[in-house]
């Protein structure tokens, strides 16, 4: 019972960490849903990466992380306490349907789903109160020897005899796990849990207050019940992959990019910035993610010639980026995949055949890799039906690019990969897509509520000189 | 909003809902008939061996014999499942294969595997789990 009130603090304070950063970087007061859903992961993210520094220059790290998260949490709250006062009011709600039947049928679905997949999780931590495969075989091994091991942990995990663990892999994830279990004073399977879970409460109540904000209240219930709806999701939110922390920052450097307007919210562009540099923290995947929304971004900017949006974002990427390359050049021991490429990198790419296999196990794993018992996406391409006028926005432009950026990154990787091909793709393309699954459903939500003039979003002292109001109702 | 519009919304609903309402069946049926969890056994199949290898300082590097020869643990999904798993129990000291250079060994029979030659019990634990020590040349 203590070790489990001992992990919900150490989330809890995490998560108050990351809250503080979110909302003194926040533009405007009363978006609290947005804050607490970035700074449930920003949080787990600063503080995996205070504990990981700790352990590398303390045989015990937890007084170290505490002091300085200590130190980190007072000065945030008191930088935040100043600023509120003279933040400008939240952003005018969009234009909400009227309330009706279907906003009622739609919101209580929407609560009945949050408790059948609450039920569903603790059923899964019950079952498998380690995690799955993955997580007890890669993620929780390494924080146990961050946990275990102290200040020589690190460099016991990445000893020749395990390098079936992948030691290059980052350590977001262990980290946090590492920390958690610092606080509690026992390595329990309910810490690892809970720190799984609250990455897949993080990438449901962004996605909904991120629509919410864009669109409106209905279509970000729904969009949430689609994520609800994949089983795959609910049972990877519990069983402590990766694949749901990494998504969750993909999700959230998204989101922040759409929610930013053309001018100023320095503070948001910061954060997408930092979210970024977190995936890249969490998995290598997130490297991939990095080169694409800094292709994205850099092309938005260079269309619009707002160059002054580049440095915040620019600055957020380098802070929770530059551990991660030093991680990765100093300490980690070589990429596999990387590792594995020769000359025959080109002959690679030429190979038709590994074309064939690749484009053969998508269209396998396209329509099943959520697990579905009843196929969503019928009926989610028939909600789009209708004009296209007002489909292409700022942000759906941004939002499709990422996501067909990261598809094709990922196809490149497999024609690239040292491994069978087969066996690769395999063992990894379900989740591959259920990463980007989340910015995925956030794309249909803004697609299915069209962008249009007519929505007041901003009021008219936020609206920004020249910036178009964005976001409105069907 | 338009009639087709609310009748497809529905139907992402509708699909959402059932896809949850069976992942939560799910659930109850392995709540129901719970299987016991592989790495939950091997936590406490191992935990005396942890103890004693805790209280005589033994760190870093140990060998580790399965009921395998070292080239086909990683060739059957049992083997490779038990070695992992005894893996995670025992980190941070880790399990090398290679059990010549080691002073130290693990070893995990599920068979009567013939104790490995150059190598002396020190303790049994039971079920198959033994700590080695090289023997004096």
């Amino acid at each position: 019972m203590m070790s489990a009130v001992s992990s919900l603090f150490a989330v809890a304070f995490a998560w108050l960490i990351g809250a503080l950063l979110t909302g003194l970087l926040w533009p405007r007061r009363g978006e609290a849903a947005l804050v607490l859903s970035v700074g449930a992961g920003v949080g787990l993210g600063v503080t995996s990466l205070i504990f990981f520094f700790a352990s590398l220059v303390s045989a015990n790290p937890f007084p170290v992380a505490f002091a300085a998260e200590l130190l980190l949490s007072c000065s945030l709250l008191f930088l935040w306490l100043r600023k509120r006062r003279t933040l400008p009011p939240a952003l005018v709600a969009p234009a909400q349907p009227a309330r009706s039947w279907l906003g009622a049928l739609v919101r209580w679905t929407f609560v009945a789903a949050c408790a059948l997949a609450l039920f569903s999780t603790v059923a899964a931590w019950r079952v498998e109160p380690y995690g799955s495969w993955d997580g007890w075989a890669l993620w929780n091994m390494k924080a146990r020897f961050l946990y275990r091991g102290g200040s020589a942990g690190y460099s016991q995990m990445v000893q020749p005899p395990l390098t079936w663990t992948h030691p290059d892999y980052p350590l977001l994830v262990p980290a946090s796990v590492a920390r958690s279990w610092a606080y509690t004073g026992s390595d329990s399977p309910f810490a690892t849990g809970l720190v799984a879970t609250v990455f897949g409460v993080a990438t449901l109540g962004l996605l909904v207050a991120g629509v919410h904000r864009l669109r409106n209240r209905l279509i970000a219930l729904t969009g949430g019940l689609v994520l609800l709806g994949t089983p795959f999701f609910v049972r990877f939110s519990s069983n402590e992959h990766a694949d749901i922390p990494v998504g969750f920052f993909m999700l959230a450097a998204t989101v922040l990019l759409g929610i930013a307007r053309d001018e100023g919210d320095r503070g948001v562009l910061f954060l997408a910035g930092l979210a970024t540099g977190l995936a890249a923290w969490t998995k290598n995947e997130g490297l991939l993610f990095c080169v694409v929304l800094g292709l994205v971004f850099s092309t938005t900017q260079l269309v619009t010639k707002r160059w002054r949006n580049l440095p915040p974002l620019l600055g957020g990427l380098a802070l929770a980026l530059l551990p991660v390359l030093w991680f990765k050049f100093a300490l980690a021991p070589p990429n596999d995949i990387m590792a594995g490429q020769h000359a025959d990198g080109l002959a690679k790419l030429a190979d038709w055949s590994r074309h064939q296999i690749i484009l053969k196990a998508w269209w396998r794993d396209l329509p099943k890799f959520g697990e579905w018992y009843s196929l969503p996406f019928l009926v989610m391409l028939l909600h789009l039906l209708g004009p296209v006028r007002g489909w292409f926005d700022r942000r759906t432009v941004v939002t499709g690019a990422i996501l067909l950026l990261m598809l094709a990154g990922y196809y490149t990787v497999y024609l690239l990969s040292p491994y069978d091909l087969a066996w690769h793709l395999d063992s990894s393309l379900v989740r591959l897509l259920m990463q980007v699954w989340p910015v995925a459903v956030f794309l249909w939500c803004l697609l299915a509520v069209r962008a249009g003039p007519a929505a007041a979003q901003t009021s008219p002292a936020e609206s920004p000189a020249g910036s178009p109001p964005s976001g409105q109702s069907a | 909003m338009p009639f087709w519009r609310i009748l497809t919304l529905l139907l992402v609903v509708a699909v959402a809902g059932i896809n949850l309402w069976r992942t939560a069946g799910d659930g109850l049926r392995t709540l129901r008939h719970p299987v016991a969890d592989p790495v939950m056994a091997q936590e406490q199949r191992f935990a005396a061996l942890r103890r004693t290898l805790l209280e005589r300082g033994i760190s870093g590097t140990a060998g580790y014999f399965a009921d395998v020869p070292k080239e086909k643990v990683f060739a059957g999904f049992a083997t490779v499942s038990e070695y992992y798993q005894m893996q995670y129990a025992l980190a941070p000291l880790v399990l090398d294969l290679n059990t010549e250079h080691h002073p130290w060994a693990v070893a995990n029979f599920r068979t009567a595997a013939a104790m490995p030659p150059g190598f002396k019990v020190v303790q049994d634990f039971g079920q198959g789990v033994f700590l080695l020590q090289q023997a004096a040349p």
